[in-house]
C-alpha cells in the first residue's frame, strides 16, 4: 500500500472515509480470512456477511454457476444468527481502525426491527439493511419492489435504530425514481445500488434449471452496465441522497466510471473471489490515478451528468 | 497459509484420453504443501473464464508441483491448449490435509478417475508407509501411466467401470465392486478422492468399522472460505470444502447435501 492519499478521502454524506472502496456483503466473509491477505484497514469500511435473527443453513449444493463474464449464486444467506455474530464477530470488527459497516437481512419487517434495534449501543459505522430479500408475507417479492413494505419497513428501522443507514435495493428496482424518493423521505443516509440481478440457468443434460432453487443472483462484469445505469439514474433522480456503487466493479477505471456517475463509494463483490487482492490493488491505482491528474475523487462525483 | 503468486508451466503432457498432466514452477516460496491440499489455478484462455479452478496438488518437490487433470468444460480445456513457459496465476497451498498414515498396517487409496492425485501424492510423502492403491476410471483409455511412477511402498491396482473390446462396450462393475470381489485385505486406514457417489458407498461399506478419509468436491468460487460457495452440511453444522476441507471424516458427511 502506498503512504495514505488524502485524494482518494471519500464522503458517503456525513461519514468521512479513507477511501470509496468497500467490500460488497456475502464476498468477504466476516473480514478474518482477508486479514491473512493484507492488512483489511486500508479498506475504506469493512462490511460483514448479512447477518439475520436466526442461524440458516442457506440452498442446497449446487450453488455456484460460472455464465460468460458473470457468476450465479445460490448461497441462500447462510449464517449462524445475530446472538452468534454479536458473540463471535463483533469483537473481531471492533478491534479494526477503519470502518465497521454491519448487513442485516430480514424476511419480515418485524425481522429487520428486531436486527437493527439489537445493534444499538455497538460501535459500529453503519448498518446495510439489505431490503432486496423476499418478503415472506408477500409472497416472496423483494421488500425493495414493493413501495408500502419498503416504506414500512424502511420506516421502522429507522425509528428503533440510532446508526447510519444504507438501503441496499435490487438494480432491478422499479419505478426505480419512488423507491429513490421512499429511502431520502424515510430518513436513510444512503442507498446501495445494489444487490446480484436475478437469474436463470438451465443444466441440459438434467432437463431441468441448475439451481434447486431455479432462480440465483447474477454478479460480476455481466452486471456492470446495469448497475451504472442504475446509480445514474439514482443520481438524476435525487444527487443529494448519497450511492453506494456496487455491480462488476473489477478495476480502478470501473471505479471512476461509477464515481462519475454519481456513487461517492464502490462496494467490491466478485472481483474479491476471483483475486483475493482485487481491493488493496484498486486503492493502488485509484491513488496513482488521482496522483498523476492531480485530482481528488470527491471532485469526480456525478461530474458525468 | 495460502499465499497468491505466480507459476510458469514446465510441461503439460497428455497422459491418456481427455488426462493431462501439468508441471508448474512456483515464483515464490510457500509455505509447507500437505497431500491433499489442492490450488486455485487461473485458467484463462481463448475460452474467457472469471474463477479459477480447484485441482489436487498431485507431488510437490522443490519450487515444483504436478497436477493431474480432466478436460471437462472450459477451464479445463483453455489449460489443455496451453504450452510451456506460458504464466499462470494461482493461490497455494488451499486447504486442509489427509491425517498421517498408519505405519503399522495397511493403508488402502481409492481414487476414481483425477481423484487419483491427491492420494499418489501421500504415497510420495510418506514412503515408509504401506499403501494398497485402487485406481478407477469410466473408460479404460482414461487409465495413463502412473503405475509407472508409484513407488515400492505403493501396491497398484486398476479398474474400469467400462471395458472396451472391439468397441463394444462391457460393464464391469465400480472400483469398489472390484475391490471387494478380489482383496482380501483388512486396512488400518482408508483414504478415498473421486465422484462423490463412489466416497459415499466407500464410508457406508466401511462405516463404524475403519477409519475413512474423503477428500470431496464442490463447485467453488473463492476457495478459500469466504463466499460459502461450496458450503454442505454434516453432522457438527455446515462446512465450507475449501477451507474447513477438502479432507473430512466419511462418517461425519451427510452425503445428500453435496
Ligand atoms: C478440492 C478440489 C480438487 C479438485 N481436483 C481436481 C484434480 O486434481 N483434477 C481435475 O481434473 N479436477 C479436479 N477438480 C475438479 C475441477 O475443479 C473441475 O473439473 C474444474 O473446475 C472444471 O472447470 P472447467 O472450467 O473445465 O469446467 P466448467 O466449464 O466450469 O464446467 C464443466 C463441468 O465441469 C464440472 N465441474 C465444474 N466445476 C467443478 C468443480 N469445482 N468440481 C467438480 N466438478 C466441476 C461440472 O460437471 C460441469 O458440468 C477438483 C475440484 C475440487 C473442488
Ligand atoms: C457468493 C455471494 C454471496 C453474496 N451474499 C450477499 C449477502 O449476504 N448480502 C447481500 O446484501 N449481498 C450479497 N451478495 C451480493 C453482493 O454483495 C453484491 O451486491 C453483488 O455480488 C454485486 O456486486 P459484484 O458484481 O461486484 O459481485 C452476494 C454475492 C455473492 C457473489
Ligand atoms: S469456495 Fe468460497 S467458501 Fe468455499
Amino acid at each position: 500500500m502506498d503512504s495514505i492519499n488524502t485524494k482518494l478521502e471519500s464522503r458517503l454524506g456525513s461519514m468521512v472515509m479513507s477511501n470509496p472502496i468497500v467490500p460488497a456483503s456475502g464476498t468477504f466473509g466476516n473480514g478474518k480470512k482477508f486479514q491473512s491477505f493484507y492488512d483489511i484497514n486500508v479498506l475504506g469500511a469493512v462490511l460483514s456477511k448479512s447477518v439475520t435473527l436466526e442461524s440458516r443453513t442457506g440452498n442446497p449444493q449446487p450453488r455456484i454457476f460460472e455464465t460468460p463474464f458473470g457468476i450465479m449464486n445460490s448461497v441462500g444467506l447462510e449464517n449462524k444468527g445475530i446472538d452468534w455474530f454479536k458473540k463471535e464477530i463483533l469483537p473481531f470488527l471492533t478491534t479494526l481502525k477503519t470502518k465497521k459497516w454491519v448487513s442485516i437481512s430480514g424476511f419480515t419487517t418485524q425481522e429487520f426491527v428486531d436486527l437493527a434495534e439489537s445493534l444499538n449501543g455497538f460501535p459500529i459505522d453503519a448498518i446495510e439493511v439489505n431490503v432486496s430479500c423476499p418478503n415472506i408475507h408477500a409472497g416472496g417479492v423483494q421488500f425493495c419492489q414493493n413501495q408500502n413494505t419498503l416504506k414500512e419497513t424502511l420506516h421502522k428501522v429507522r425509528k428503533c435504530s440510532n446508526s447510519f443507514l444504507i438501503a441496499k435495493i435490487a438494480l432491478e428496482t422499479n419505478p426505480l425514481d419512488e423507491a429513490i424518493r421512499i429511502i431520502s423521505d424515510e430518513g436513510f443516509d444512503a442507498v446501495c445500488l445494489g444487490n446480484t440481478v436475478r437469474g436463470l440457468a438451465i443444466d441440459v443434460v438434467n432437463k431441468k434449471p441448475f439451481f434447486k432453487k431455479t432462480i440465483a443472483g447474477l454478479s460480476g462484469p455481466a452486471i456492470k452496465p446495469i448497475a451504472l445505469r442504475a446509480v445514474w439514474e439514482a443520481y438524476s433522480f435525487n444527487p443529494n441522497l448519497p450511492i453506494i456503487g456496487c455491480g462488476g466493479i473489477m478495476t480502478s477505471s470501473d471505479v471512476l466510471e461509477f464515481i462519475m456517475a454519481g456513487a461517492s463509494i464502490c462496494e467490491i463483490g466478485t472481483a474479491n473471489l476471483i483475486d483475493p487482492f482485487a481491493m488493496p490493488n484498486i486503492i493502488n491505482s485509484l491513488s496513482a490515478y488521482c496522483s498523476q491528474n492531480a485530482i481528488s475523487l470527491r471532485e469526480l462525483v456525478g461530474i458525468a451528468h | 497459509m495460502i499465499e497468491k503468486t505466480n507459476s510458469t508451466i514446465l510441461s503439460n503432457e497428455k497422459l491418456a484420453s481427455s488426462i493431462y498432466l501439468l508441471k508448474l514452477k512456483l515464483k515464490e516460496q510457500v509455505s509447507e504443501i500437505l497431500p491433499g491440499q489442492f490450488i486455485q489455478l487461473a485458467c484463462t484462455g481463448n475460452e474467457v473464464t472469471l474463477l479459477k479452478r480447484p485441482f489436487s496438488i498431485m507431488n510437490a518437490y522443490n519450487d515444483t508441483i504436478d497436477i493431474l487433470y480432466k478436460v471437462v468444460g472450459k477451464g479445463t480445456l483453455n489449460l489443455s491448449q496451453m504450452k510451456a513457459s506460458r504464466e499462470l496465476e494461482l493461490l497455494i497451498p488451499c486447504g486442509n490435509y489427509f491425517s498421517t498414515p498408519t505405519s503399522s498396517g495397511v493403508n488402502l487409496l481409492i481414487g476414481g478417475g483425477v481423484g487419483i492425485a491427491p492420494l499418489f501424492f501421500l504415497t510420495k510423502k510418506f514412503p515408509d508407509c504401506h499403501f494398497d492403491l485402487w485406481y478407477g476410471t469410466s473408460r479404460k483409455n482414461e487409465r495413463g501411466p502412473i503405475d509407472n511412477w508409484t513407488g515400492s511402498n505403493v501396491k497398484f491396482h486398476f479398474h474400469s467401470d467400462w471395458n472396451t473390446v472391439s468397441n463394444v462396450e462391457e460393464f464391469q462393475g465400480t472400483i469398489l465392486d472390484a475391490y471387494k470381489e478380489n482383496s482380501t485385505l483388512t486396512p488400518s486406514k482408508i483414504y478415498t478422492c473421486g465422484p462423490t457417489i463412489m466416497m459415499n458407498k466407500i464410508t457406508e461399506n466401511w462405516k463404524n468399522k475403519i477409519p475413512i478419509e474423503v477428500s470431496l468436491e464442490a463447485r467453488m468460487a473463492c476457495g478459500f472460505g469466504v463466499c460459502l460457495g461450496c458450503s454442505f452440511k454434516t453432522t457438527s453444522g455446515q462446512k465450507t470444502v475449501c477451507s474447513d476441507g477438502p479432507v473430512f471424516n466419511g462418517e461425519t458427511v451427510v452425503w445428500e447435501s453435496l
